[in-house]
């Protein structure tokens, strides 16, 4: 499969300030982060709150500015502009709010919302615009009619459609999905993963699944990434990343997710993600890790292959087998 | 709208304005000696209310009654004018300070800040001695000084929502930024600016009679509600309608605004909004 999209020891420092009179460190949300999105695929990242997913997911779409490393898109450089000129240089690059309702514009009816989209990117012809809309919005599988509600008109469900379909409509190569299915009940949220799969085969599309929620990533992901403070700390396909996940972080979250009956063989994660201001030296894991040793406290480990396609940061890996 | 009405007391101040824009609109067909706004009747002056004056006549024999209604329509207009050229000034300085922090917008802040601290009659006063005192130079004069509320109002309401998502997801769109100002913040805006339009119209009204008053706003003979007040002074007590009728007319219009800009407060509090269903 061809690359789409590739990162390489990307790094985001966010709240930076250079001003004549104060002069502030930020705090690095993502820091040397490597990945590669082949096309047609789902790359999950998953990861806990603040360590750095949306960050990430920003600073590919080109919002957020990287402060080093290159991003690739389709085998070209698109890293290094200001966030103005890389929206431009990637609008095959598309992403969709965690909450679809909030990033409508109340006053607008969506209609108009989606057909704005279409005028951003040069589309002026009106009756163009009309078919493409109705189109789209039967592709996602509303009625054309719903164009004429405002937002709050429309149920969670019908707002994450029209999410959906107000970047379709410009008709995007990766699309981005920042926590699809979060605060949505299980019958829902099983509608919109059919829905995302659908519209991925229809559309020809590949998305960046950026969620918590390890059940929901091992159904729709292929290839998984684990995120932790800012690092990528484990990959591999999917299938592989849950029946022998190598780093204790991983580990650790596999066994908090919930499930009916088990009983507790690995101890859960101790204690709350460190702050991005003081994290700790050598691996940042190991204030936490049930591994931990002198030397995880000291080195920090180095990207190791465990098999194809399946690399881990971890001095201990081996003996998590 | 419909929540507007079901605040009696935002009615009532909605039934004022719109009276006075009536009042206003018709004015010389209402008035019945609609020629005394310039004409004189030395003969008459000074007479109580009757049914032939009702609310008597002045010290040069003219109507109070016609006079206040033709008075209206200055009333109204000096309001309008000056809240408008206010907005023209404010909104786009709001809306460009409190879209990005950086030197632009804090040099414009500070510069709302100083016309903030301006007073506005000594102001008034001052042009009026520059220029000539006329109600040109009185509405120059608040337009100069209302201004940075507009900026203000505008400032925070651009602030806020700018954090808002869907400005968020309009930028990873590729929008321009002028795009977000005007079709997206500003419309979210509007409803905080025009709550302060209404309560700056109550408030010019005022400042303009006050002004008037003074002898810096509109010159005789014109139907000038402040100027009426301060022509009556010489007559008080004896002459009590001469004072009394005028200034009712600027107590109701500026209570009407005033009322009518709280109910509205109410109805935009984004707290208290609900589905416009």
């Amino acid at each position: 499969m061809a690359e789409l999209i590739a990162a390489r020891d990307l790094v985001v420092e966010l709240g930076a300030e250079r001003g004549l009179l104060k002069r502030r460190a930020g705090v690095r949300a993502v820091d040397g982060v490597s990945l590669s999105v082949a096309a047609g695929e789902t790359f999950g990242v998953v990861g806990e709150s603040g360590c750095g997913k949306t960050t990430l997911a920003r600073t590919l779409l080109g919002l957020q500015r990287e402060s080093g490393g290159e991003i690739r898109l389709e085998g070209a450089l698109v890293s290094g502009a200001s966030p103005a000129q890389a929206r431009r240089q990637r609008a095959a690059v598309q992403y969709v709010h965690q909450d679809p309702g909030a990033a409508l514009d109340p006053w607008w009816r969506v209609g108009a919302t989606l057909a704005e989209g279409l005028r951003i990117q040069g589309t002026t012809d009106r009756a163009e615009a009309t078919v493409r809309i109705a189109e789209i919005l039967r592709a996602v599988g509303l009625d054309p009619a719903l164009g004429d509600r405002y937002p709050h008109e429309l149920s969670g469900g019908q707002q994450r459609r029209i999410g959906l379909a107000r970047i379709l409509l410009l008709r995007p190569k990766l699309v981005i999905l920042d926590e699809p299915t979060a605060g949505l009940d299980l019958s829902v949220q099983a509608a919109v993963l059919r829905l995302l799969r659908d519209l991925r085969d229809r559309f020809g599309l590949t998305y960046l699944f950026i969620s918590h929620d390890l059940s929901v990533v091992r159904r729709v992901c292929d290839q998984v990434a684990v995120m932790y403070l800012g690092r990528i700390v484990e990959q591999a396909p999917t299938a592989e990343l849950f029946a022998q996940p190598r780093h204790p972080y991983t580990r650790a979250l596999l066994a908090a997710a919930p499930r009916l009956g088990a009983q507790a063989s690995v101890p859960g994660l101790r204690g709350d993600p460190p702050s991005l201001r003081a994290i700790p030296s050598g691996c940042r894991f190991h204030p936490r890790c049930p591994l931990a040793d002198a030397i995880c406290a000291a080195e920090e480990p180095t990207k190791q292959s465990v098999a194809a396609g399946h690399d881990v940061c971890c001095h201990h890996w081996r003996d998590a087998a | 709208m419909r929540r507007l009405l079901r605040d009696p007391v935002a009615t009532l101040g909605l039934l004022l304005v719109l009276f006075a824009v009536v009042v206003a609109a018709f004015a010389p067909w209402l008035a019945p000696y609609p020629e005394d706004a310039f004409e004189s009747h030395l003969l008459q002056r000074l007479q109580p209310p009757s049914r032939e004056f009702l609310f008597g006549t002045d010290y040069l024999g003219r109507d109070i009654f016609s006079r206040v209604i033709l008075g209206t329509r200055n009333a109204l207009a000096v309001a309008v004018s000056v809240v408008v050229a206010s907005m023209l000034i404010g909104v786009p300085m709001g809306l460009v300070a409190g879209w990005r922090d950086n030197w632009v917008s804090d040099v414009l802040m500070r510069i709302t800040d100083i016309f903030l601290a301006v007073p506005q009659l000594i102001l008034a006063l001052a042009l009026g001695q520059l220029m000539s005192p006329g109600l040109t130079t009185a509405m120059a004069a608040l337009s100069l000084t209302y201004w940075p509320f507009f900026t203000r109002t505008v400032y925070a309401e651009t602030r806020r929502l700018r954090g808002a998502l869907f400005v968020d997801a309009l930028a990873g769109l590729g929008a321009s930024p002028s795009r977000i100002l005007l079709l997206h913040v500003l419309p979210n805006a509007a409803p905080a600016i025009l709550v302060r339009a209404t309560i700056g119209m109550g408030f010019t009204i005022l400042t303009a009679a006050i002004l008037g008053f003074l002898g810096v706003g509109a010159a005789p003979p014109s139907p000038d509600w402040g100027l009426a007040v301060a022509e009556a002074r010489q007559h008080l007590p004896e002459s009590w309608w001469f004072a009394t009728f005028p200034g009712l007319a600027i107590l109701l219009l500026v209570l009407g605004f005033n009322l009518l800009g709280d109910g509205l407060r109410d109805v935009a509090d984004p707290r208290l909004r609900r589905s416009r269903r």
